[in-house]
């Protein structure tokens, strides 16, 4: 009976996902590839997807891939040359269109400002009667803590670009986040989704973990939506990589009805899709056991209390009456 | 003025002291949640890993900044460490080391170990005179390696490669204030071994070992941990600058030694020097016991720029040890 409640389960989980497809879905990636050139960085707060430059204070770049999928962990790395639709916009922390080199599925950038990098690759074309607009966009945040925090602490809020962006996700930042905080599972993390700078409540919004866990949800009236990231990553007591880093995507798409004609194509409706990714590392609490504290603590303090205890006893001079000699 | 100074003269400043106390606990450790912050270099255990704490502990701050490379340490980065510096110096400045007797909140946590302790009737321990010399050093050496390790993590130190990055804020790591100041905000993430790597692993139980001798030492021997403290040994070096002092008059001193007696660290110079008029040592945290104790007339003197604020008397010290003219233990009379 168990079995079968499973098995309705696993079907109505495909058909929720079912509903945003993924055709065409790419996404930008800070997670190097396998074969990625050893100048990368592959792990670190501040370092990943990073190729140091020459010198302590040469510029330093910061490299992202274009994957295509809508499985975080199985997206295949794009090699080929940018599509002819395709477009990219950089966002520099001070809010300013900043260029990047586009080429072999890689985007590459100078990474010296300390703030949020907002990368944004979008494409468009006609498909039967929809026009497609599909907008990937990925936030890189570039810090170095010799540079300060107070002063630019204002380079870490969130950011959009309605001006080229027509739909795009924007994530609110989490209470107390600084230059230090990295996306942990556990962690609620709220998305924004605005069509043309104005929230869109009702649109689906489709969280993917690096491991394939899905989950579907709406945007509320405030055109917000919340996720809490699973734990989906669980490592035996031997392995100690807290560096590890995942990717995990959202996936949204919206309707509406306009006619109009692309590329000498016309169209009756417009579809955007707008994927938009980030790093998050395993939960900080599967590393940390309160048990073994508590072990190691008791022992430390019963430990110097019978030290205690048994230094006071040998220091003690047993009592020895006195007596003279008359 | 005279019936005021008499007034302070004549007061408990222990009892003083343990509202004082009290009250910077409550401030330090929840000020936090109501907005307050006093600063990020407060020159005492203001642990910024309590998420309620009103400010940060200066030498999570020190660690920080020196945990970068030579070149930056000697540019304009320097220059913020300065900056820190001068901001610590300026909240000294003012409160000298009565930040550890009247403000400390694991100093507060440390004398209510030992309130439980006079309850339970366990009789206190005190160092012999050799002990003390040698354990004084351990403050300085634990100053020292709080500087080195963070800089030996972005540069290599006498030729060692550099140290693991998960030494970050290595004293904090070590440090008991890490794991029993957030439990009060009910907070128990600190306390856990942290299996990320080798290095936390070590740490987060080095960490946990120092918690245990923490709550044992302090049950036993009076401020047991301020005898090891970093912070102390660092705002010695500014003592001497600092407004609130602490002087000794040695020609009215009759050496009866009970400044020595009721000083909670146990320093002993207090009672034998009588040749310096500075008596602040570095293991002293200003709790100005020993101007309670002191039955001799302007002996020991707490004063703010050379203006007296709480002098010993002899009828203060009556008052507060509640001796009377006639004594009902002793018969002896006055």
């Amino acid at each position: 009976m168990k079995k079968y409640i499973y098995y309705c389960f696993a079907i109505f989980l495909i058909f929720q996902g079912a509903s945003l497809k993924a055709e065409n879905t790419f996404w930008i990636s800070n997670v190097p590839p396998k074969d990625a050139d050893k100048k990368i960085q592959p792990f670190g707060m501040h370092k990943i997807s990073s190729v140091p430059g020459n010198g302590k204070r040469g510029v330093f770049h910061i490299i992202q891939w274009i994957r295509a999928g809508t499985l975080p962990g199985e997206s295949e790395y794009l090699t080929g040359p940018p599509s002819v639709n395709a477009r990219v916009h950089l966002l520099s922390p001070e809010n300013k269109l900043i260029d990047c080199e586009f080429e072999k599925g890689t985007i590459i950038y100078n990474g010296n400002l300390e703030g949020f990098y907002n990368l944004y690759l979008t494409k468009k074309y006609v498909s039967g009667d929809t026009l497609h607009i599909i907008s990937a966009k990925a936030e890189r945040l570039s810090h170095k803590c010799q540079n300060g925090h107070k002063h630019v602490l204002a380079n870490l809020q969130p950011k959009d670009l309605k001006s080229h962006i027509p739909y795009e996700v924007i994530r609110n930042r989490l209470p107390r986040e600084d230059f230090h905080t990295f996306i942990q599972s556990g962690d609620k993390v709220t998305f924004k989704l605005n069509l043309n700078g104005t929230p869109v409540s009702g649109s689906k919004v489709k969280l993917i973990t690096q491991t394939g866990w899905a989950k579907l949800a709406e945007s509320d009236k405030n055109g917000e939506v919340t996720f809490q990231i699973p734990e989906d990553y669980f490592s035996t007591l031997s392995e100690f990589e807290k560096q590890k880093i995942f990717n995990f995507l959202i996936v949204s798409e919206h309707d509406i009805t306009e006619n109009g004609e692309f590329d000498g194509s016309s169209y009756k409706r417009v579809r955007y899709t707008a994927t938009f990714s980030e790093s998050y590392i395993p939960s900080k609490m599967m590393y940390s056991s309160a048990v073994w504290a508590m072990i190691v603590f008791v022992f430390a303090l019963s430990l110097a209390a019978v030290a205690v205890f048994y230094y006071r006893e040998r220091k003690k001079v047993p009592y020895r009456e006195v007596t003279f000699n008359e | 003025m005279n019936r005021i100074s008499d007034y302070i003269n004549f007061s408990n400043i222990s009892r003083f002291r343990f509202y004082f106390q009290l009250a910077a606990f409550l401030v330090l450790i929840y000020g936090g949640y109501y907005f307050i912050h006093i600063s990020d270099q407060i020159p005492t255990f203001a642990c910024p890993y309590n998420q309620g704490s009103a400010g940060t502990c200066f030498l999570i701050s020190l660690q920080h900044r020196l945990h970068t490379t030579w070149s930056s340490l000697f540019s304009w980065r320097g220059i913020a460490l300065l900056n820190g510096i001068v901001v610590f110096f300026i909240l000294f400045i003012f409160f000298n080391k009565a930040w550890c007797g009247y403000i400390c909140p694991l100093g507060t946590i440390q004398d209510w170990i030992t309130g439980l302790r006079k309850k339970t009737g366990v009789r206190f321990s005190k160092y012999d005179e050799l002990t003390f010399k040698h354990l004084k050093k351990i403050k300085y050496i634990l100053l020292i390696l709080l500087i080195l390790i963070p800089l030996g993590m972005s540069n290599s130190l006498f030729g060692l490669p550099k140290f693991s990055h998960d030494l970050s804020a290595p004293f904090c790591q070590v440090c008991p204030g890490r794991t029993v100041l957030p439990l009060f905000s009910g907070d128990t993430s600190q306390f856990a071994v942290d299996f990320s790597s080798g290095t936390t692993i070590i740490m987060s139980t080095l960490g946990l070992i120092v918690t245990g001798l923490f709550i044992t030492g302090s049950f036993v021997k009076k401020r047991f941990f301020c005898f090891f403290c970093p912070m102390s040994a660092l705002q010695y070096i500014f003592s001497k600058a600092s407004l609130l002092r602490l002087t000794k008059d040695g020609s009215k001193c009759t050496r009866c030694g009970n400044c020595h007696r009721v000083c909670d660290v146990g320093i002993k110079e207090i009672a034998d020097d009588i040749e310096s008029k500075n008596i602040v040592r570095d293991d002293c945290m200003m709790c100005f016991k020993c101007v309670e104790a002191c039955p001799e007339n302007d002996c020991l003197k707490v004063s703010i720029l050379t203006m007296p604020v709480f002098t010993s008397t002899e009828k203060g010290f009556f008052k507060r040890f509640n001796v009377t003219e006639k004594s009902e233990v002793t018969g002896w009379e006055k």
